[in-house]
């Protein structure tokens, strides 16, 4: 076959309509893509663009992932909290009605007086409710002793009949002045001296009509002088020896005396007989007083010196020689003191001058009900824990516990003092609560427990760290924390709430203290969930502005390989047009006009 | 290391919210701390910002002023979705913005919205002097 020889105009035209069925091929691909930009091959720079937005785009959408992991876990945090704030308050309302109940349990016992009696000591024991196990008692009654018997001590031998000397003997402490025998001494007057001569016959008739008169008590002598010049010396001797008084002649005056020892006066009615009898001047009467009057000290004598001597209870009865003593108090009878007089009314040195034969009397009573309640009152083993009332006459007793209260020597309607029991039960109402309040107690730990998400449960302690860009230079880290940074749990070990016992729930200060406690911790819990709902924000603004710059990376990514960058210019130029009517460009102004630009 | 800052005689500077305007003597200050500072040559108000970029920046510039992306967060996207959708090829320096601006760092970003502007001149240019379009294919 011979070359096809072209001209010039021919090949040119078939090198334009290969080129155009080349481009034809092309524009039919785009249409059907869509793309203007189908591979690399067509506008590579475009292209590469693109596809690298679109792998930022998917970096972004995974740290997207953990942004919502992370928000889930603050928020089943926050739930958490809500949740044991709620069990908390619970807590409250369990511990403020347990306060508010005055429910304890009582019972009301008459005072078995015949059972208690006065022969021995019994006793009301409280043990068991707040008391303990070591028993509490309280005395239901005083002793009595037996009946009183008189102590007697019996003298033997002695001398009543003899005459014996006085002295003090002591029953017991107390002085007996016993008086002995006295011997009689006569009281005489002075001598005479410068007087008459009675013992002559003088003339003393000068002192006629004046008296010399002698008195000792009711014994009186008198002589009147006359004016008889003879004998009158021996009237007036005859006249004053009478009623005791005798009267001697001396060649001075006269002697006198009482042979009985009384004391007695010599009265002269002028100075002229005093002088003649030679006793005392003028009117002033001599008064003798040196005698000492007899006396017999007799068993009658004795037994009056221990009666006078004021001991209560004590009788002295004479017996033959010598006396006999009794006490009726019947307490010890001891005799001390002058041991001849002791020896004399008959209790020779030794044993025998004291007796412990006798009983004494001693006073006991059953406590009356006033009496057992203050006895229980004022008892400060008992305080708080166990009341006394007096119910109408019977004995009221409240068990302030929550456990059983047993009292020893009461039956189940009399205190008798015996060695029977009775038990009080304790506060069921306020025990049923105590119990709740444990039971919410171990609700509140097990909510804590499960307050995780995806394995981090920040209410335990566990620190979440969250990244907000792809190599973690902007990050995140939430942990609960106390007011000085150190990381703090959340359950019941750390808001300080711990089990309740018996004893506290019986308590009404151990209940105050309880709520102030509780009140704390709803603090602490608020406090936290705070700071959690500030980490929450937070991050979830970042998730906001994570998930918009995606959709704008899309955005730019698509449009990138659907328009033609010369277009760009014009469509920039309507865009400007369109936004100065667009409210975002109002919203923008007045932005401005709130903060420091508008100064500008 | 504090930022130094030298004020012209009557130039005015922002710092937090306070405008300080200089006297007829020019200035040298340091400043030190955490408030946003601005000098006036870099400052747009509502009446300057008047294409597409100067509103992403001037956008940026009040957040960065309030210290707070969220207040404007949704004009910011609604201009920026906007800019992108019109013109493509601005998506990738939205991003460095965008980036900048999820870190914290809204000085940086408002450093690379200038740039953005300069960009933008540059399109604005072809449009009104009217290059070259459609490839010939040969």
């Amino acid at each position: 076959m011979p070359e096809v020889n072209l001209s010039n105009a021919v090949r040119s035209n078939l090198l334009s309509l290969q080129n155009t069925a080349n481009l034809l091929e092309k524009t039919q691909n785009k249409l059907s893509t869509g793309l203007k930009v189908n591979s690399a091959l067509d506008d590579p720079s475009a292209f590469f663009t693109a596809s690298s937005l679109n792998s930022r785009a998917g970096d972004l959408s995974r740290l997207l992932d953990s942004t919502s992991n992370g928000i889930q876990t603050i928020q089943a945090a926050d739930n958490g909290l809500s949740a044991i704030t709620k069990t908390v308050e619970s807590l409250q309302a369990n511990v403020n009605q347990a306060r508010q109940d005055a429910s304890f349990k009582s019972t009301s016992y008459t005072i078995d007086d015949a059972t208690i009696g006065t022969a021995a000591l019994k006793t009301l024991d409280f043990s068991g409710g707040s008391v303990g196990t070591t028993p509490v008692s309280v005395a239901l009654n005083s002793v009595t002793v037996g009946a009183a018997t008189a102590t007697t001590l019996a003298g033997a031998g002695g001398d009543l009949t003899a005459a014996f000397t006085g002295g003090t003997i002591q029953v017991n402490g107390t002085d007996v002045a016993v008086r002995g025998e006295v011997a009689v001494v006569a009281a005489t007057a002075p001598a005479p001296a410068g007087g008459s001569a009675f013992n002559a016959d003088t003339d003393i008739s000068a002192l006629n009509g004046a008296t010399v008169t002698l008195t000792s008590g009711g014994n009186t002598s008198t002589y009147t002088f006359t004016n008889s010049a003879t004998g009158q010396t021996a009237a007036a001797i005859t006249a004053l020896t009478a009623n005791g008084f005798t009267a001697a002649a001396d060649a001075n005056g006269l002697t006198i005396s009482r042979a009985d020892g009384a004391d007695f006066n010599i009265a002269s009615s002028t100075d002229a007989v005093a002088i003649a009898i030679g006793q005392g001047t003028g009117n002033t009467a001599v008064a003798v007083t040196n005698g000492t009057e007899a006396f017999d000290a007799t068993a009658t004598t004795l037994k009056a010196d221990f009666d006078a001597a004021g001991i209560t209870g004590l009788t002295t009865t004479v017996n033959g020689t010598h006396l006999d003593l009794s006490l009726a108090s019947g307490a010890d009878l001891t005799l001390t003191g002058d041991d001849t007089l002791l020896t004399t009314i008959g209790y020779a040195t030794g044993a025998g001058r004291t007796s412990t034969n006798g009983i004494e009397v001693a006073t006991g009573a059953v406590q009356t009900v006033d009496q057992l309640v203050a006895a229980i009152t004022a008892d400060t083993n008992l305080t708080d824990k166990v009341r006394a009332t007096n119910d109408n006459g019977s004995l009221r007793i409240e068990n302030l516990s929550l456990d059983d209260l047993t009292l020893t020597g009461a039956s189940a309607t009399a205190v008798d003092g015996s060695t029977t029991t009775n038990d009080i039960g304790g506060n069921t109402v306020r025990r049923d609560l105590s119990n709740q309040f444990n039971v919410l107690r171990t609700e509140l730990d097990k909510l804590a427990d499960d307050s995780g998400f995806n394995g981090i449960n920040l209410l335990r302690g566990d620190k979440l760290k969250l990244n907000f860009n792809e190599s973690g230079t902007s990050n995140i880290e939430i942990q609960a924390k106390d007011s000085t940074g150190a990381v703090r749990a959340i359950n019941s070990t750390t808001l300080s709430i711990a089990s309740s016992t018996n004893t506290e729930f019986g308590s009404n200060d151990s209940l105050d203290t309880r709520r102030e406690g509780l009140n704390e911790a709803l603090s602490t819990l608020r406090t936290q969930a705070s700071q959690f709902g500030s980490s929450l924000s937070i991050v979830q603004n970042r998730q906001d502005f994570t998930k918009n710059t995606i959709n704008t990376l899309e955005t730019g990514a698509a449009n990138l390989t659907l328009a033609d960058t010369n277009l760009e210019g014009a469509n920039l130029l309507a865009l400007q047009t369109r936004q100065q009517l667009s409210s975002t460009a109002l919203s923008l102004a007045s932005q401005a006009d709130q903060n420091v630009l508008r100064l500008f | 290391m504090s930022l130094k800052v030298e004020l012209k005689p009557g130039e005015r500077l922002i710092i937090g919210d306070c405008i300080i305007t200089n006297s007829d003597q020019r200035t040298r200050l340091f400043i030190d701390g955490q408030s946003p500072i601005l000098r006036e040559k870099d400052i747009l108000t509502s009446e300057t910002a008047d294409t597409p970029c100067k509103r992403v920046y001037f956008a940026i510039q009040l957040m960065y002023l309030d210290d707070d992306t969220s207040s404007l967060r949704d004009e910011y996207f609604n201009l920026v979705n906007d800019l992108v959708k019109a013109a493509p090829s601005t998506v990738a320096l939205v991003d460095e913005i965008n980036n900048e601006m999820l870190t914290g760092s809204l000085y940086k970003a408002l450093r690379i919205a200038k740039k953005l502007i300069q960009y933008e001149q540059e399109l604005l240019g072809h449009a009104t002097t009217g290059g070259a379009s459609l490839p010939t294919g040969s």
